[in-house]
């Protein structure tokens, strides 16, 4: 029997797992994740992992430059420069050594056809909602196109460069709008990018390979595989297991940090999102929304639930030192992140004092505040797939506890939250939204009657700001930075933190650069020699 | 030959309202798969339509489950609202999978499982029996989830001697059949060890006690008199004659070959219809929850019809009965 046992061992060890790195060399990297990725294609990718796997096939006419305003907002991709004719007009030129992976010059025409289908409500709802302020998108010459807007703004090079990566049109044009999705296309897309499409074994891994003298720099990554579980346990163990190379998002939990700190082969690479995290007052009656909601249509009772979490010490549990505290819904990573204003301090004593201006008393010694005999108790939902907003929904129940506010937390499953968030159908909420580079891009969760606006915050003031910024032609700091005053004195929402992004990944690259706005966009960059990270 | 036309009418009419009545409960959780959908960004009312239209959710309920009847009768389950993509490809590529897992843990279970239950009974009260109940009623009692984890952090973690999860090494795309055989083999190896630990011990107990029971009977007996050897005994007279209420057993857990376990599948990365059905039911992609609960709903129907075509082969009385 030991025999049988000894020659069992044996042969396991034979089979031993060979870690991801040893079997091919940095050459390949092998990442673990959480969201399936099955239709790379833009405008039909459905997850933000596709739309990441997305952007290293399908290029745009420049990448985002750092800032949605004015005429550096874009740096090369496809076109190589771009010139203003006026207000009104752009013209770019395309770089001629850009090509298509079936070798095929890509040209003007790929682009009219991919900004029209982009601007098709029919084809592409979002993006065409996006695009509305395009006139027209015509080819000059087979390398110049130009670009006319309806109205002159600051974030015409923005529009015109960040929503729309430009697709083969001798390749797609020919295939039906409603059959693109199951078309061979979709199923082995042909890019401009620095990663061709190689294979997709449905359920188990997706892998590009680099574009051998691509016009921008050939990669120095030959492979890269994305593997998918959607349990985090899992990711971990696969990492750690040496069959994938890199985890996205570690944490949360916090204890992940000193479990893969043992392991010197792995280090973490942190930069910052644009995601922020805030706890959703809902502003009118769950009941019926035309009236104010009893307890949060008083800005005072918002402001005290604020300052009496300890938003710090909340973040530091739930993401140790990667989170920054938040004042507003922009993302301290975003390039207008800098002009929000301080977040209000931790002031318990504060807070009461402005629950009791406001007639919130402990009359009945219950330990829950009251106000002519209506408890300040309310529901807090959060969606039970988000562990760090259910973490932060429990901590912040605490503390409002504390303070003698009674919130209920309801965890729920997505479809269910999703459920009740639309209609309106709650108090509070623990949300977390990124948005898009532009501030613009705000409005749609914080302007007036604004369909993902679920609080039912308004404040016409704080919309003309806004629209003030995106009229501007030259600064568009100040009616920024005096909106985000604005709501940040209007506490629509507690903001809690922006966390970062955090990943373990091996040592022995260089270069390594991850993109705010897509992760891995500039994974072609990183080279093999471990330096400038 | 009637009283198998009986039982395969039941059959089928149990499948039916089973499959109804999941038609309409469905349906009425809360939730809406287009919100699913559009998470973040909100969709257009005029992409809301379309998509209405595109999924029939427009329609009466009553007129949707007329066209869900009418398809599923072709063979077409419609198009998950969730991947875009029709629920049939979606199915047929996890069902391998699903069925490879599920046939290695009936192997287990009706290979090893039976034998120790007969070595049990032989040895009843015994260190050994005592010894093989408390060590399988220990695996019954065990989460899956966290024993899975326990071993994947034992021989995929410590020793890298196997995968930690998934089904496929994506390094292998150039290799030979074989090497991808073996890794596959390789890749069962934990997630089918985890659900036999689990499951094992009903077929063990269901085995010993059919087994004692027979070993009581004056046949047994008698052909022990006879002279008859140990073997011959256990395995010619007693043995047979415990089969068929282990054979129930079988056909009661045919469905785990199609339904999966969501958390094995979960832990092990293994990505089979019981990880999809949990995903459709979250995501309310009713096109796809309807399509596997076609599939779950006839692996129930069927194995219980397997259970008792068995039980009445090899016991005349039952069809009697």
């Amino acid at each position: 029997m030991l025999r049988r046992c000894g020659r069992l061992l044996l042969l396991m060890s034979a089979c031993a797992a060979t870690p991801a790195a040893a079997q091919a060399g940095p050459r390949r990297l092998v990442i673990v994740i959480g969201q399936e990725v099955t239709n790379i294609v833009p405008t039909l990718n459905r997850t933000a992992a596709a739309a990441q796997v997305s952007d290293l096939v399908f290029l745009r006419l420049g990448r985002y430059g750092g800032t949605s305003f004015g005429d550096h907002a874009a740096l090369p991709e496809l076109a190589k420069s771009w010139t203003r004719r006026d207000s009104l007009t752009l013209v770019f030129d395309l770089d001629p050594r850009a090509r298509w992976h079936d070798g095929t010059p890509v040209t003007s025409r790929d682009v009219v056809f991919s900004f029209t289908r982009a601007r098709d409500p029919k084809q592409s709802a979002s993006t065409a909602m996006l695009l509305v302020d395009l006139a027209s998108v015509q080819a000059e010459t087979d390398a110049r196109v130009v670009i006319r807007f309806a109205r002159a703004y600051g974030e015409q090079l923005y529009d015109a460069t960040f929503h729309v990566q430009i697709l083969p049109a001798h390749l797609v044009a020919s295939i039906p709008p409603d059959s693109l999705m199951t078309s061979a296309f979709a199923r082995a897309p042909v890019g401009s990018g620095p990663y061709k499409w190689d294979r997709l074994k449905p359920t188990d891994y997706l892998q590009l390979r680099s574009v051998p003298g691509f016009f921008l720099g050939t990669p120095a990554i030959e492979q890269l595989v994305w593997r998918v579980t959607t349990s985090q346990e899992s990711r971990l163990n696969l990492l750690l297991s040496g069959e994938a190379d890199v985890l996205e998002d570690i944490i949360p939990p916090v204890a992940n940090l000193a479990l893969l700190a043992k392991r010197p082969s792995i280090r973490l690479a942190h930069f910052p999102s644009m995601a922020v995290n805030y706890l959703l007052f809902n502003e009118r009656s769950p009941a019926d929304t035309s009236r104010p909601h009893a307890i949060f249509s008083d800005a005072d009772v918002r402001r005290a639930l604020a300052i009496g979490l300890d938003r710090a010490t909340m973040s530091k549990a739930i993401f140790g030192k990667y989170a920054s505290p938040a004042s507003s819904p922009a993302a301290p990573a975003a390039w207008f992140g800098g002009l929000a204003p301080a977040p209000a301090p931790f002031d318990p004593k504060q807070a009461a004092r402005l629950l009791a201006a406001r007639g919130w008393k402990d009359s009945d010694g219950d330990g829950v505040l009251d106000k002519g005999g209506v408890p300040l108790a309310f529901t807090l939902i959060v969606t039970g797939s988000s562990v760090a907003r259910k973490q932060a929904a429990l901590i912040v129940q605490e503390q409002w506890r504390k303070l003698g506010v009674r919130a209920e937390v309801i965890p729920l499953e997505f479809a269910q939250y999703l459920a009740r968030r639309g209609p309106g159908n709650f108090d509070v909420a623990a949300e977390s939204y990124s948005s898009d580079p532009s501030p613009w891009s705000l409005l749609d969760r914080w302007g007036c009657g604004a369909e993902a606006n679920y609080g039912r915050y308004c404040n016409p003031v704080a919309d003309s700001l806004l629209r003030a910024a995106h009229l501007a032609r030259r600064d568009p700091a100040p009616p920024i930075r005096a909106w985000l005053r604005t709501v940040a004195q209007d506490f629509p929402a507690v903001f809690l933190f922006s966390p970062e992004k955090v990943f373990a990944m091996p040592a022995g690259y260089g270069n390594v650069t991850f993109s705010v706005e897509s992760a891995w966009q500039r994974v072609w960059t990183w080279t093999l020699d471990g330096a400038g990270h | 030959m009637n009283w198998l036309a009986r039982r395969a009418l039941q059959a089928v009419g149990t499948a039916l309202l089973a499959l109804t009545l999941l038609f309409f409960l469905v349906r009425s959780l809360p939730g809406d798969p287009l919100a699913v959908l559009s998470e973040d960004r909100p969709l257009t009312s005029e992409q809301v339509r379309d998509l209405q239209r595109r999924y029939q959710l427009d329609q009466p309920v009553g007129r949707q489950f007329i066209a869900f009847v009418g398809g599923a009768l072709q063979g077409d389950f419609g198009t998950s609202i969730q991947y875009g993509r029709p629920v049939r490809q979606l199915v047929l590529e996890r069902l391998p999978r699903t069925l490879l897992l599920g046939a290695a843990v009936l192997l287990i279970n009706f290979t090893l499982g039976l034998w120790l239950g007969v070595q049990q009974a032989l040895h009843r009260g015994r260190p050994i029996d005592r010894v093989l109940t408390t060590l399988s009623l220990a695996g019954y009692a065990t989460p899956s989830f966290w024993l899975g984890l326990m071993l994947v952090m034992l021989f995929a973690v410590r020793l890298h001697w196997l995968p930690a999860a998934g089904s496929l090494d994506p390094g292998l795309e150039s290799a030979g059949v074989a090497s991808v055989f073996g890794d596959r083999l390789r890749h069962l190896v934990l997630p089918a060890l985890t659900l036999a630990a689990v499951s094992i011990a009903s077929s063990m107990r269901y085995q010993r006690a059919a087994m004692l029971d027979a070993l009581r009977q004056p046949y047994v007996i008698a052909a022990r008199a006879r002279g008859l050897t140990d073997r011959r005994v256990v395995w010619g007279h007693a043995w047979r004659s415990a089969l068929p209420s282990v054979l129930t057993l079988f056909g009661l857990w045919l469905p785990i070959l199609v339904v999966g376990a969501v958390f094995v599948e979960q832990v092990f990365a293994w990505q089979g219809l019981g990880s999809l059905t949990a995903g459709a039911a979250a995501a309310r992609d009713y096109p796809l929850l309807m399509g596997t609960a076609v599939l779950a709903t006839a692996a129930v129907v069927t194995g219980s019809l397997l259970s008792d075509v068995l039980h009445a082969l090899l016991d005349p009385r039952a069809r009697a009965e």
